[in-house]
């Protein structure tokens, strides 16, 4: 009895120490949020307008899509000042569909929310919803 | 003639000054290891801030630390909670000059950047050999140093001691763009 509770123990840490971060796919976004709104309350320097780890649905027009540094990046416009923006660090499973994907396009993201420097950056990003301008 | 000496030698001079002073790198990354023989550990941030001057030389960095990311979730954890303590030093800074930089040179230099680097609220002097690529007016800008743990008031619990390095290897690349504000 005491060594399966030892041994379950041992095995329940061990689960928890080898745990991958959270699959934003199946998680609850606890904002939803427009790309030019997040920026302008960021510009107007409101700091705590959003928490970091928060989980947040984004939508935005596409500034552009890169692979920098071997990594899926959508940036999204930040509105009147035109040199911030939303940059979304995609997860690495986002492959499908970004291809036909182009600036302009307006998209709907879900990622966790990591701050803001210039620019504010999430990471796991998803494509929550596509629609393009087409 | 001494005016119109004066006026080729400004024409000269403007003449081969960049259009652009400032550029900037919106996804730089910087990543860092520590190996000891119980386990490696590697982070990499890839949304790390950076900003050229380059007609004074000056160069900025800023990153996010909770924007490291982790093989395990617990490491980041921490990483985050324990050593870092990103709520309460969400960033680190690093601003600097550029030694005997040549801005208009084409292809590799070497050069040394001497600066303060701030973190975990500790901030400390640093000289870092890098390397600066300029590829037809882009710039990139890559290299290596060494941080000490002990330097940035970092405690490791004595339990955990012999899972974490004393020395951390950090490496940095930045690719700039010109800078449109």
């Amino acid at each position: 009895m005491i060594l399966t509770a030892f041994l379950g123990s041992i095995f329940l840490l061990w689960r928890m120490y080898d745990s991958e971060d959270v699959n934003i796919l199946y998680a609850e976004p606890e904002l939803h949020l427009n790309a030019e709104t997040l920026i302008s309350h960021f510009e107007k320097e409101n700091d705590y307008y959003l928490e970091p780890e928060k989980i947040v649905e984004i939508e935005g027009t596409i500034k552009e899509i890169n692979s920098i540094n071997n990594r899926i990046t959508i940036l999204l416009e930040g509105g009147a000042n035109e040199s911030a923006c939303v940059i979304c660090d995609m997860q690495t499973d986002q492959t499908i569909g970004i291809e036909n994907l182009r600036p302009k396009d307006t998209i709907r993201l879900k990622g966790v929310f990591k701050g803001f420097l210039k620019d504010a950056i999430f990471l796991n990003c998803i494509i929550s919803q596509r629609k393009t301008n087409e | 003639m001494n005016k119109v000496i004066s006026l080729f030698f400004l024409f000269i001079f403007y003449g081969q000054q960049p259009t652009e002073e400032k550029f900037i790198a919106r996804q730089g990354r910087v990543s860092f290891f520590s190996y000891t023989s119980v386990e490696n550990i590697k982070a990499e941030n890839n949304q790390v801030l950076s900003i050229i001057d380059l007609s004074t030389h000056d160069i900025a960095v800023s990153m996010l630390m909770n924007a490291f990311v982790f093989e395990k979730a617990l490491m980041r954890e921490h990483f985050n909670e324990s050593y870092i303590e990103s709520d309460i030093y969400p960033k680190a800074t690093f601003e600097g000059k550029i030694s005997d930089f040549d801005p208009s040179q084409e292809g590799e230099q070497t050069r040394m950047v001497r600066g303060t680097f701030s973190m975990h609220g500790v901030s400390k002097e640093l000289e870092i050999k890098t390397k600066i690529e300029n590829i037809e007016g882009t710039y990139i800008v890559s290299g290596t140093f060494e941080a000490f743990v002990k330097d940035y008031s970092i405690k490791i619990p004595p339990l955990l001691a012999g899972n974490i390095a004393k020395t951390i290897s950090v490496d940095f690349r930045f690719e700039y763009r010109p800078y449109e504000s």
